[in-house]
């Protein structure tokens, strides 16, 4: 690469740090918010500035919001008595997409992973032990953290503090089973043999 | 099974090469670090996508190069298959099958099957139970797929937990945090010790039988659970309690493992028991009784991959005409005679010992093979 310059380079340097962005693709975006009409570049310096400054936590559920509460919390006509617990907001909104869940979120922290320095103390546990204390209302928590050692792992430990409690909740785990539409053929043995194990009696 | 063609480009000291395989029996000759034992170590990857002699994939890419290319056609049960790795300089493997690339490296795993056996193999016998525990692994790996995948799964369970329990000891943890690890390391815990056993019943069967016909003796092969203690076949009734058994015995030993800052408990602290005439063959055994004893386990191996697939695997033998006498040598070929697919390496100097029937005959020099006149 030639001499780019100063500013130019530091662009480049702070794209890089985005996730899946490779230094060839930081710098053709580099490229383009340069060559492009001013107000597009203004926009995305403007959208990022906004979206750091307006949107933060659900104080309930901790989705992102730009309210005390997010609009599915704020959503009275939701199946008030189910909280789905996901890992991270991703799979919340991939929750949502699916238009099949009605009821309320808890957004952890990550999983439960002691490799990476995490413990319960440091996925927002407290706020869903406390959250169920206090409403009584709920009368399910469903565990959809991911399928992976980690994912499993915060979905028993939950599911432990949650029966410590002594409430009458039932505690249900997202089944394991085969993608749809897809061919048992290419499905690897383990997801078969989850799938097999946890089937469904029709 | 058997390999029809192999290709090996910028493979160790092979810049490229193509050899088509036409017979059950062949044999590399070659002086030393000519490229000879390189030859089956590719074999194997293509079988395990791992190396039977170093950890680091890249150490496999010729010097100077930024990737190897690895493929071989086979010819087995389940018809003309093509497998292929692209191995880079960091270690990265990209899995083919049929010149597809395929997401995971675990679905190459066990298209092709192979077994290996080399010199270092006594310590199959005389080094320490990983030895022992990596030969199950790797049969029981390329024979299904779910083995695979528990055990990775298994064995990250067990490195959070270790990590866990040296966090222990600054008081951090609190004990119910085992309770979530401790769940997932009792089930697969209990199904790879029991897929374990399994295999280890058919292999002590068909290596006593090969101990019988090399040497006469008495040999016995048991599976040692550190949950369950010794395992024979009367066992299988104990092995149904095994998940809740194993739950009770790592919290009995979780202040122990604290202590030592490792989880003491599970498959991977397992072991193979071998005995001989009713001693245990690993500290009481002479060389030559030991080296029987790895030939038969080997040949056992092959026999149980044709029990559970219904065909054998590629037999690779890497130089051991200087290990084995020629009447276990001769064992072993005879032995597996029609069935398994040898890929044999020898120095020249030994080659004299190795007159096989209907053989080819190859030559390797510098990273180059050639076929050599039947006559030879």
């Amino acid at each position: 690469m030639n001499r780019i310059t100063p500013a130019l380079e530091r662009l480049v340097a702070e794209l890089g740090k985005l996730p899946s962005v490779g230094p060839k693709t930081a710098f053709r975006q580099a490229l383009y918010i340069l060559e492009t009409d001013a107000e597009i570049a203004d926009g995305l310096a403007l959208a990022v500035r906004e979206a750091r400054s307006k949107v933060k936590r659900c104080k309930l559920c901790y989705n992102y919001t730009e309210e005390e509460r997010c609009s599915i919390c704020a959503d009275q006509s939701r199946e008030q008595g189910t909280i789905c617990v996901v890992s991270g907001i991703g799979n919340l909104y991939a929750i949502e997409r699916s238009g099949e869940y009605n009821g309320l979120y808890h957004v952890l922290e990550g999983n439960i992973s002691p490799l990476e320095g995490r413990g319960p103390s440091n996925i927002r546990l407290d706020e869903l032990v406390s959250r169920l204390r206090g409403e009584e209302t709920v009368k399910e928590v469903i565990l959809a953290t991911n399928p992976t050692v980690e994912g499993d792992a915060t979905a028993m430990y939950v599911r432990e503090q949650i029966k410590s409690l002594g409430l009458s909740l039932k505690v249900s785990r997202i089944a394991y089973g085969l993608p749809v539409g897809g061919d048992i053929d290419y499905v690897d043995d383990l997801t078969l043999s989850r799938a097999l194990s946890s089937r469904l009696e029709m | 099974m058997k390999i029809k063609y192999l290709r090996l480009n910028d493979f160790r000291n092979y810049k490229s090469c193509r050899l088509a395989v036409e017979t059950r029996l062949n044999v590399f000759l070659g002086q030393n670090a000519q490229g000879k034992t390189n030859l089956l170590e590719a074999l194997y990857f293509l079988a395990t996508a791992r190396s039977p002699r170093t950890n680091s994939a890249g150490d496999m890419v010729k010097w100077e190069r930024a990737e190897a290319g690895i493929s071989a056609q086979l010819e087995g049960l389940a018809g003309t298959n093509e497998v292929g790795f692209v191995i880079g300089k960091d270690g990265r493997k990209k899995p083919y099958l049929n010149r597809k690339l395929q997401r995971r490296v675990s679905q190459l795993v066990g298209v092709l099957k192979a077994v290996f056996f080399m010199p270092d193999d006594l310590a199959l016998i005389k080094g320490g139970p990983s030895e022992r525990r990596s030969f199950l692994d790797a049969g029981l790996s390329q024979l299904t797929g779910a083995y695979l995948s528990r055990l990775s799964r298994y064995q990250r369970v067990v490195k959070q937990r270790n990590e866990l329990l040296k966090k222990s000891t600054s008081g951090q943890v609190a004990p119910d945090e085992f309770r979530a690890w401790d769940e997932q390391l009792a089930e697969f815990g209990s199904l790879l010790t029991v897929a374990r056993w399994q295999a280890v019943l058919s292999l002590a069967r068909h290596a006593a039988n090969a101990v019988k016909r090399i040497s006469g003796e008495c040999l016995e092969v048991r599976y040692r659970s550190s949950f369950l203690g010794e395992l024979g076949p009367e066992d299988g009734s104990r092995l149904e309690e095994l998940k809740s058994q194993a739950v009770r015995e790592l919290a009995r030993l979780l202040p122990a493992d604290c202590r030592r800052g490792y989880t003491s408990l599970g498959p991977h602290a397992d072991d193979l028991a071998v005995y001989l005439a009713g001693k245990e063959l690993r500290s009481f055994g002479s060389q030559g009784q030991q080296r029987t004893a790895v030939v038969a386990l080997k040949i056992a191996m092959c026999e149980y991959f044709h029990e559970v697939s219904g065909e054998y695997p590629l037999l690779l033998l890497d130089d051991v005409a200087s290990e084995l006498d020629e009447r276990r040598r001769d064992y072993l070929l005879d032995c597996l005679d029609g069935g398994a697919q040898v890929f044999l390496t020898a120095t020249e100097e030994l080659s004299g010992n190795i007159r096989l029937k209907g053989a080819s005959y190859y030559s390797v020099k510098d990273g180059r093979i050639e076929k050599l006149s039947p006559g030879l």
